[in-house]
């Protein structure tokens, strides 16, 4: 079974979402409030096989329940019993890579079902499997649903590690003649373990009870004791669990319960369920982060097989992003109630690895390289400390990235275009392509160096003389002392001369800043991101006094992007 | 019964039976025999399903492993649910060629893979009773199905009645026979075991000169042959209805005509012992239905008038005089007693043009005394279709009619213990006892029919003992 197609209406965040499913494998990124686990939520009410929600009114977009909850899932690769024209092999509708979903199957279309999930103001939800060609509802049961398999690894996993009704294991296990008999015994056997009396105090209690009825003209008919009720004691198959040694389940570690849930819900559906999983990364090391996702992925069926099942996830993690391609992550953007799933181009793959934090954020500020984005985040920190009314990057969901050199700017129009804000922090000494005023009309904040400048040629030129100085000493550091400098200086610096001495003592001129800025370039001095906070320590402070440079002039049309929340 | 698994086993095979030699008994064996999966079992008419229906539920096959539908209803089903492959005319066909196009359009979506898909996920076999039935466009989707899953078929050629008008039946010899392989052919008449075995035993030599093409005689010892030849007294046919119905008062009887007027005009001397059976596309029901469809009060009275003269006795001849005399505009008055209900009854009808005043009107000429309905079935089916129409539900008035026809075509029909039809009608059905009213006006195949109705006894009236046919290929 899988999702091809599921169109959301008016339920929660969501105005309205339409989404055509490719692929068996992804996972939704994007910010905070990007309605991602709104879109897992509709999934799962749509196909779950659950009736407890109780849906109230803050569940319809803007609380405003004059128009109904439309959910509508479609589904493929469908299992015979739920196309059998018994139960809805007339309603089925078309789909295929090509043509996307269609009402009325295509000569190549395969078989698919649109479940439409339906709440309006009386709050009752009705599934109906729906297409554009039938008037009369066609409702469908709950036992109907269970078909499809569906399974959310989210808060209640623990519910799977009992013999609950429809619990995998309970599944696994199948039908077990003589359990309610053993059950009954092991609660009789409960009840006789706790003999009247053997708790004195309870037994003290009790015949107060004894004493306190008699004077109201209650007497009773043997004498009151305290007893176990088993009614109260769930020795029922729920109350089953599984246990390692003396410890149920429940009381492992999350990671591993999830891992286990997982393990369990792969073993239960082999024809292929569909997974929803909330937060990826919740309660696992990298490691196991790694592996659940390794045991999450799909197995591919054989030759012209379909896969067995889907999986839909949620993450916020960088090493989720990472261990994932390009292709399974699906940004989602809500704005004004209007919800996109974007596919994310297998061009961007290299930037998924390099940075896969520009993805879980709202905005992102695409830099040229190392240098650009080490002194950004730097900055964050300096600003954020020298001004309390500076709001961080990470409360404003900013997130500073690499862009890689030359691919950075069609990386950053590439982001744009995934609905991403986008600034571009970059040189200006090679022409970038696309040009700045292509990127400019792709919505981006262009934060280009004047002149045929970079980075590090606008520290040595525009900063006051002692942060030069600072620098050099920092790269120095960096770098194997002072002399692996002044031998970078020396072949840069106009007739030759490096003045003599330590770099300390150096005086300013026009032509040793031009050698120090191109050193600095060449050399990569800069160009780590661990760097960029001591940089930025050096060039924030220096900023107000220099206003008129390019340097801060850019910087502060930068921040004031930041501080836009455009 | 080895034949029944061999049937079940059939990838594609067809049965040639002879009537009342137990294909029933063997679709519903061998259906009942598959351990899993849900067999299609198609058939032409409900009478059919039902009687499939009855005998499944009676050998304990396993439920949900089997689906009985009339080939019209299983075609509709899909053509309708998928109307843009289909390009169905109507979802409600009604005419001839709204049923072609039923048929064309599933055509069209049995081409689909999904629907194919749909089709192998819902049936693991298929088999097809009255084969000798299906037009050719029939058989062209049954064989499209036979692509998907295993078909057999089961007919009986020298049943084929319908090769008439545009009907176009399958060609036994070149679609069965070269297209299928022969399962068994059985001939053992088990119908008349235990009832009538002389007759049974005779059925049986009278098949095998009618496909050899071999002189009858019908002055035979299983049968009671009445010769008409000179008698001018019409009602003659009536007094042998009357008396095989008297003789066997808890048994079934039918009396087979080829003509529908004669079925009618015997039911209707018969003062209502015998019940004519209706075609479920009634075109009496449609006239009747477009009659009441437009036009004023006084035209729905008139229409009402004329089609109690189809169903019953009494009453139209009593009003034709107020017929007239309201067509005209005016009020008809009457000093017998017995036609004060009708005149008020017909005159509310007049003055409300209602619909539901019209089945009142129906209603109150059925109570008029010694009034004997005889077309019981054409009476109560229009007092519903008249009761339910609802201008916001139906198109049209014939729209209400038509639905009521249908529920009926789906729901099934009790057939009166005595009955008068057409061998069209009365096909595939079985009685006790059957009066065969015109033997000479009968062709090979409709005699055939009619000789095989009845397993106890037989009375054939006709003006020649011996008849003879051209031979017949099976």
């Amino acid at each position: 079974m899988r999702l091809c197609h599921l169109k959301i209406e008016r339920f929660r965040g969501i105005n309205s979402l339409e989404w055509t499913v490719r692929g068996d494998f992804l996972c939704f990124i994007g910010p905070g409030d990007a309605t991602k686990s709104t879109i897992l939520d509709a999934i799962e009410l749509a196909l779950s096989a659950r009736r407890d929600h109780a849906f109230d009114d803050s569940d319809f977009y803007e609380s405003d329940t004059s128009q109904p909850i439309i959910i509508t899932a479609t589904l493929t690769q469908l299992p015979e019993s739920m196309i059998s024209d018994s139960k809805f092999g007339r309603d089925i509708r078309g789909w295929s890579e090509e043509s996307g979903l269609r009402d009325e199957p295509g000569e190549h279309d395969e078989p698919a079902l649109s479940i439409r999930l339906t709440v309006d103001a009386s709050l009752e939800p009705e599934w109906t499997v729906y297409n554009e060609r039938t008037a009369e509802p066609r409702y469908m049961m709950a036992r109907d649903r269970q078909a499809i398999g569906l399974m959310r690894l989210g808060a209640s996993i623990d519910r799977q590690f009992t013999w609950n009704d429809g619990t995998v294991l309970s599944r696994i296990t199948g039908k077990v003649e003589e359990l309610p008999r053993l059950l009954a015994e092991a609660a009789r056997a409960a009840r006789g373990s706790v003999a009247e009396g053997a708790i004195k105090t309870l037994a003290d209690a009790a015949a107060r009870v004894q004493e306190l009825g008699k004077k109201v003209g209650v007497a009773p008919r043997k004498i009151f004791g305290a007893g176990l009720d088993l009614r109260r004691v769930n020795v029922g198959s729920g109350g089953m669990a599984l246990h390692d040694g003396n410890i149920p389940l429940r009381r492992a570690g999350l990671g591993t319960r999830r891992l286990l849930a997982v393990a369990l819900q792969r073993e239960i559906i082999k024809d292929g369920g569909i997974t929803l999983v909330d937060e990826l990364e919740h309660g696992l090391e990298p490691h196991r982060l790694r592996s659940l996702i390794d045991v999450l992925r799909p197995v591919a069926g054989g030759e012209g097989q379909p896969s067995a099942g889907q999986v839909l996830m949620t993450t916020h993690s960088p090493i989720a992003v990472v261990a994932l391609d390009a292709a399974a992550l699906k940004v989602v953007r809500t704005k004004d109630g209007a919800t996109r799933i974007i596919d994310i181009d297998p061009s961007l793959q290299n930037l998924v690895r390099a940075a896969p934090e520009a993805f879980l954020g709202r905005r992102i500020i695409v830099c040229e390289g190392k240098t650009e984005a080490g002194l950004l985040m730097g900055l964050d920190r300096s600003w954020a400390d020298a001004d309390v009314a500076y709001t961080s990057f990470a409360y404003r969901g900013i997130v500073p990235v690499d862009g890689g050199g030359a691919q950075a700017p069609s990386r950053a129009v590439a982001l744009a275009q995934l609905g991403y804000d986008v600034a571009f922090l970059g040189d200006s000494d090679r022409p970038t392509n696309p040009t700045p005023e292509q990127m400019t009309a792709a919505g981006i904040k262009v934060c280009i160096w004047d002149g045929a400048s970079n980075t590090e040629d606008r520290f040595a030129r525009d900063l006051p003389w002692g942060a030069v100085k600072s620098l050099v000493a920092l790269a120095a550091r960096e770098h194997g002392g002072d002399q692996r400098i002044i031998d970078m200086i020396r072949g840069r610096i106009a007739g030759g001369q490096v003045p003599a001495g330590a770099p300390a003592t150096w005086v300013d001129a026009e032509p040793l800043r031009a050698a120090i800025g191109a050193a600095a370039h060449a050399n990569d001095l800069f160009k780590r991101i661990g760097l960029g906070k001591e940089v930025a320590a050096v060039v924030a402070p220096c900023l107000a006094q220099i206003p008129a440079t390019d340097l801060a002039a850019k910087l502060a049309s930068l921040r004031a992007w930041v501080t836009s929340d455009a | 019964m080895p034949d029944a698994e061999s049937l079940a086993q059939a990838r594609r095979g067809y049965v040639a039976a002879a009537a009342g030699c137990g294909k029933t008994q063997l679709i519903s064996e061998a259906v009942a025999s598959h351990p899993t999966g849900r067999q299609l079992v198609l058939t032409h008419t409900h009478a059919g399903v039902d009687a499939l229906r009855a005998r499944l539920e009676r050998l304990g096959a396993r439920l949900g492993g089997y689906s009985v539908q009339t080939i019209a209803g299983f075609s509709l089903s899909y053509a309708s649910a998928f109307p843009r492959a289909s390009s169905l005319a109507s979802a409600k066909p009604k005419s001839q060629d709204e049923w072609k196009s039923v048929y064309s359009g599933l055509a069209a979506v049995l081409k689909l893979p999904a629907v194919q898909k749909v089709i192998k996920s819902s049936y693991a076999g298929l088999y097809v009773d009255e084969y000798q039935d299906c037009t050719k466009a029939q058989h062209g989707l049954m064989m499209s199905v036979a692509d998907l899953l295993p078909t057999r078929v089961l007919g009986d050629p020298l049943q084929g009645i319908f090769d008439f008008g545009d009907n176009d039946p399958v060609d036994w010899e070149a679609d069965v026979k070269e297209k299928f392989q022969s399962v068994c052919s059985p001939d053992e008449p088990r119908r008349w075991a235990g009832k009538n075995e002389v007759l049974g035993a005779w059925l049986k030599q009278v098949r095998t000169s009618l496909i050899n093409g071999q002189p009858i005689d019908l002055r035979h010892a299983a049968v009671r042959f009445v010769d008409t030849s000179r008698s001018v007294n019409p009602l003659l046919a009536v007094g042998v209805c009357q008396e095989v119905a008297s003789q066997n008062p808890d048994d079934t009887v039918v009396a087979i005509h080829h003509r529908p007027q004669q079925c009618h005009w015997v039911a209707n001397k018969l003062n209502g012992r015998y019940s004519c059976i209706e075609p479920i596309e009634s075109g009496e029901l449609l006239k009747f239905a477009e009659s009441l469809a437009s036009g004023n009060g006084a035209q729905k009275a008139s229409a009402a008038i004329e089609f109690a003269g189809k169903c019953m006795t009494v009453a139209a001849p009593m009003l034709r005089g107020a017929q007239k005399t309201i067509l005209k505009g005016g009020k008809p008055r009457s000093t017998k007693a017995e036609l004060a209900g009708p005149l008020a009854a017909l005159d509310r009808v007049v003055s409300t043009n209602d619909l539901v005043n019209v089945a009142a009107a129906l209603e109150v000429m059925k109570e008029m005394p010694k009034a004997v309905i005889y077309r019981r079935e054409l009476l109560d089916e229009s007092l519903r279709a008249l009761r339910e129409y609802d201008p916001a539900k139906h198109q049209s008035v014939a729209d209400a009619f038509w639905a009521v026809r249908n529920r009926t075509r789906q729901m099934g029909r009790r057939i009166p213990r005595c009955s008068v039809g057409r061998t069209l009608l009365i096909k595939g059905l079985e009685f006790d006892h059957a009066v065969i009213l015109d033997a000479d006006a009968l062709s090979a195949k409709d005699l055939y029919v009619a000789l095989t109705r009845g397993c106890k006894s037989l009375t054939i009236l006709g003006k020649s003992p011996v008849v003879q046919f051209a031979a017949i290929a099976a």
